[in-house]
């Protein structure tokens, strides 16, 4: 542990310096490192992100405090755990600054180290899962020297640290490959840095190839789902095997809690209202909500505007004969109990004059009225005639209503085509009647 | 979709025993009085034969309001009346003055705006206020829909269309009826006049 500490302090001062240098350089690029042999960490120097500004105001960059800004984990908390140290000499942390501030805001303050070395690991390995090189930063070194040896990263660089492993993210496997890199770089105290850089990135690198295969079938979903879930999903499946869990995941886009869930019914019960109202209303091929909802507003319209319009037209004529078509289909009724056998006679000539016109009328039109007029009779809708019927007097069977005409004046008698559609429907009533009962009335 | 028989003879029944009701005549009623109370009994006849929807109440209730209709009304409808006019709980809103959910609203959608599109009017907003400006129309034209959010109100309009529609073709055929009748009885036509008025059924 001393030496672990004496190593970072060693390194610290040249990691303030090559610090310092990158930041000199930052604009234009040009690294002069020393010892910087590997392509990998040119690449990642040279797309450092614009943190680098914010940490090179300080004197002291390194300082713990800085530090706990980014990661805002409670340092001075527990002590870490027995493998902690062993692997805080062996390698660095590494994380990218904007990445680690974002991740970092999601942590909870209050981790302890049991829980925050697994969001330790899921942080860094959803790092990894973004395909982004993480920028090296001797951050144990930022750390450890500033706090000492309670301030040991609560972010292990290894994956098998502890028992609480996310069993998402880690593999048993590629440990000891992992903990190869660490052990690769020198010890020696100046180089020690930069090659221990190389080597994490090596190991970064290592990581990123290792972990590529095994949080494929996580996708997106794992990464921006946040380190929140990390701690939650560790802790739900609990420190056990390390194994792959194939959880059940929400397609990309779409979630699985319940808000949205009932917002898609919600959606889809609207939509199929639409649909039907757009069979209703004419002209209706809009897909827009609010245009749909224009052509309904306007047909609306146009039907009040209509029943309007046949209120004032004729119908006060209608609607005056109309009960007096009722009294006299009851006058009817009542005669038809003292004329049963004519009735039946009656209504097998009336069932063969339908018939009759039936036929007419699928040929012509006009001959059927003809012929109709010369027996004393006229069309009516079904459903006035069997509403008349029904609100005067009992209906009879087959729908027909039938009285024997009275001598002098009017009868009702009503025939229904068997043929007939619901729009054009054969009925009678003697229209002589009417005109009759009209001419007094009036 | 089309109306049920059943709802059309009732509204023929109704419609015919309503007009009989307030003695509608050419002699001594005007264009104003006779239109208006066959529109009267023509709108009680669809909301009584449709039976209990949220449109039906309501439409009762804004009918009644007027004095004269209410004791037509009575008549019409019987004990019927009671049961529609009478409040239905599960609708029941609490009420709100207009005025007030007017200004939260323009005071919420202002505050939107301002943190959301100070670049401009963002096309999400826009078309919200659409659908909201013909919603508010919707509910303007179907009676009793004023509390209801978006499924329930357009279940409420299909059925006041479908009411509606059937409202209209029995009341022309009604009168085309008559009208063919009446032509065919007083005047002695010709067969061509006859047919011309047939055709047009």
């Amino acid at each position: 542990m001393q030496h672990g500490s004496g190593e970072v302090r060693g390194s610290m001062a040249t990691s303030a310096s090559a610090q310092m240098a990158l930041h000199d350089d930052h604009g234009s690029q040009q690294i002069q490192n020393p010892g910087l042999h590997d392509d990998f960490f040119d690449q990642m120097l040279s797309g450092l992100p614009s943190a680098w500004p914010e940490l090179g105001n300080p004197k002291s960059p390194w300082d713990a405090s800085a530090a706990q800004k980014l990661f805002r984990i409670d340092l001075t908390g527990k002590p870490p755990d027995e493998s902690q140290p062993e692997a805080a000499t062996e390698g660095l942390r590494y994380a990218s600054y904007d990445e680690a501030t974002m991740l970092a805001s999601r942590l909870p303050q209050s981790q302890g180290s049991g829980g925050s070395s697994p969001t330790g690991e899921a942080m860094m390995l959803q790092l990894n899962n973004r395909h982004i090189l993480p920028v090296v930063v001797p951050l144990q070194a930022a750390v450890g020297g500033g706090v000492g040896e309670s301030g040991l990263l609560p972010l292990p660089l290894t994956l098998g640290s502890g028992g609480a492993a996310d069993p998402r993210i880690i593999v048993e496997t590629p440990r000891d490959e992992m903990d190869g890199p660490y052990k690769s770089p020198d010890q020696n105290g100046g180089e020690e840095l930069y090659s221990g850089l190389g080597g994490s990135i090596r190991a970064a690198q290592a990581a990123t190839g290792q972990h590529f295969h095994h949080p494929q079938n996580h996708g997106g979903a794992a990464a921006p789902a946040g380190v929140g879930q990390g701690p939650a999903a560790s802790a739900s499946s609990g420190g056990g095997a390390p194994q792959q869990k194939q959880k059940v995941r929400a397609r990309r886009g779409q979630a699985t809690d319940p808000h949205s869930i009932a917002e898609r019914l919600r959606r889809e019960r609207i939509a199929e209202r639409m649909k039907a109202l757009q069979e209703l209303v004419p002209n209706a091929n809009k897909t827009d909500k609010a245009s749909m909802l224009d052509e309904i507003i306007d047909y609306l319209k146009f039907l009040q505007l209509q029943v309007k319009v046949l209120s004032m037209s004729r119908l006060g004529g209608a609607a005056a004969v109309a009960p007096l078509v009722a009294d006299i289909s009851t006058e009817g009724a009542g005669a038809r109990a003292g004329g049963d056998g004519a009735a039946v006679g009656n209504n097998d000539s009336l069932t063969a004059t339908e018939h009759r016109v039936a036929k007419m009328m699928e040929e012509d039109m006009g001959s059927a009225m003809q012929y109709l007029q010369g027996k004393g009779l006229c069309l009516m809708p079904i459903s006035l005639a069997s509403a008349i019927s029904s609100a005067a007097c009992r209906p009879s069977a087959g729908g027909l209503v039938s009285a024997p005409p009275p001598p002098a004046t009017s009868a009702a008698a009503a025939a229904e085509s068997p043929s007939s559609s619901p729009s054009a429907s054969a009925l009678t009533v003697q229209s002589a009647a009417a005109a009759d009962t009209t001419a007094p009335k009036r | 979709m089309q109306a049920t028989k059943s709802f059309e003879q009732a509204f023929l029944k109704h419609l015919l025993r309503g007009c009989r009701l307030s003695a509608v005549s050419y002699k001594s009623m005007s264009l104003q009085e006779r239109k208006s109370a066959i529109k009267l009994s023509a709108d009680v006849a669809m909301a009584s034969a449709r039976g209990g929807r949220k449109w039906t109440r309501g439409l009762i209730t804004k009918l009644s309001k007027e004095d004269e209709h209410r004791s037509f009304l009575q008549l019409i409808l019987g004990t019927e009346y009671g049961r529609l006019t009478k409040p239905c709980h599960g609708s029941w809103k609490i009420p709100r003055s207009k005025k007030i959910v007017r200004r939260s609203l323009r005071v919420c959608s202002r505050r939107k705006n301002n943190l959301r599109a100070p670049h401009g009017v963002k096309s999400s907003v826009l078309a919200r206020t659409l659908v909201e400006k013909r919603t508010h129309a919707l509910k303007r034209l179907v009676p009793g829909v004023e509390s209801l959010d978006g499924y329930s109100l357009l279940d409420e309009t299909l059925d006041y269309v479908i009411s509606l529609r059937a409202q209209v073709d029995l009341m022309q055929k009604l009168l085309t009826t008559f009208e063919a009748s009446k032509l065919g009885a007083l005047s002695k036509c010709t067969l061509p006049e006859r047919k011309a008025s047939f055709v047009g059924k």
